[in-house]
């Protein structure tokens, strides 16, 4: 069990993320101690002996063979907040590294909910499957943690607030991959394919740019349209992004494997990790170890 | 780092990396103590797993400091964190 002391959002940060998709930044680690803690984590992915998958491309899900990742995704710093957003139950579904490297480009603006992304996950089989309505505010939350500097030289996320409360693009039309393309700016995809209004132009919108430091973390919907500037200097961004869902939600339903950004990896590795309060749905199948045997912390409300 | 305590160390690194199958095609002129990681051709994640198999059969024991991680992306770096895995073996 994981000390519950460190306080959720307060009144005004909740009604923020009501109103306009995200909250934060927030002080998890030291400036100086983040970066340490990436570079242990970078020993640990590399020396694993019971890696989750094999791709060096896709770079999911690393919380569940690196112990450094594992602690990190159930900080009660982090699950505290997020339960006064989504509620006590918590999952851990997964988790990727965004890192940018000098001279990249930005991220095109995205705006996501079942995450349909590469060829595996369709609107038919997403990687979620929302199941039921919630009294709460969301059942979905994404935190994105910056381990590098993320100020906007670096390539900051940007968000456009309040975008949250509509579809701007149409996430279950399937995307084509084009690495070498200059518009195929979202991992290699052209998000801007799935414009309900090809017309619309979001750098037209009112634009939030959230400058953070190593060690901060932000609180956002997937829903609530975000991208990034691009690293215009000559320091790596580094951040971890770790995504929650309530327990109601099933996640890979009917999918086996991930097909994304020109490379596969199976699915059979994967479960989610309960960091606050009770599955009461067994929808999914939940690690409570680590692939090292290292045993995941957990919220106890 | 005095001029003979740098070629001994670059001595130690050439012939270390003479015996590790991604390393082993590089030439005592290219392994320069001015030269970087990026121009011998070894990635980032690479040069750890290389000071792990240096570690392994010169030091077992050493655990890999996170904060030599910076200073693996040049040979010089390289080459006083091979020492300081030897002090701490000795």
């Amino acid at each position: 069990m994981t000390d519950t002391t460190v306080q959720g959002l307060t009144d005004e940060q909740v009604a923020f993320f009501r109103e306009n998709g995200f909250v934060g930044p927030f002080d998890l680690y030291d400036e100086d101690e983040a970066p340490l803690l990436w570079n242990q984590a970078k020993i640990e992915m590399v020396l694993s002996q019971n890696k989750p998958h094999n791709s060096t491309i896709i770079n999911y899900d690393r919380h569940l063979d690196c112990n450094t990742l594992s602690e990190h995704v159930a900080r009660p710093e982090i699950v505290n907040r997020l339960r006064s957003l989504i509620g006590d139950d918590i999952l851990c579904w997964k988790t990727n590294i965004f890192q940018k490297t000098p001279g990249e480009s930005g991220t095109g603006w995205h705006q996501v909910e079942t995450f349909v992304v590469g060829d595996t996950t369709t609107a038919s089989t997403p990687s979620l499957k929302y199941t039921e309505e919630t009294d709460y505010l969301t059942q979905e939350l994404t935190v994105w943690t910056a381990f590098s500097p993320a100020g906007r030289e670096n390539g900051c996320l940007r968000f456009i607030p309040g975008s949250h409360k509509r579809w701007y693009y149409d996430e279950s039309k399937p995307l084509t991959l084009d690495v070498e393309s200059k518009t195929h700016d979202f991992f290699g995809y052209d998000y801007s394919e799935l414009k309900l209004d090809q017309d619309w132009d979001p750098e037209q919108e009112q634009i939030v740019e959230m400058e953070m430091k190593p060690g901060q973390f932000v609180i956002f919907l997937a829903k609530c349209i975000h991208g990034s500037l691009p690293n215009v200097s000559d320091e790596t961004r580094l951040a971890y992004a770790s995504r929650y869902v309530a327990p109601s939600v099933k996640v890979y339903e009917n999918v086996d494997s991930l097909s994304e950004f020109g490379d596969t990896i199976d699915l059979d590795y994967h479960g989610c990790v309960l960091v606050s309060g009770e599955d009461r749905y067994g929808y999914n199948r939940i690690h409570e170890r680590n692939l090292n045997g290292y045993e995941f912390k957990k919220v106890t409300p | 780092m005095p001029a003979v305590e740098t070629q001994t160390s670059l001595k130690k690194l050439v012939d270390f990396l003479s015996t590790q199958p991604e390393t082993a095609h590089l030439t005592e002129e290219q392994v320069t103590a001015d030269a970087t990681r990026e121009e011998l051709g070894i990635g980032s994640l690479a040069v750890i797993l290389l000071v792990n198999n240096y570690i392994q059969a010169n030091a077992p024991g050493v655990m890999i400091d996170p904060a030599w991680v910076p200073r693996l992306n040049d040979v010089a770096g390289i080459m006083s964190v091979l020492d300081e895995i030897d002090q701490s073996a000795s």
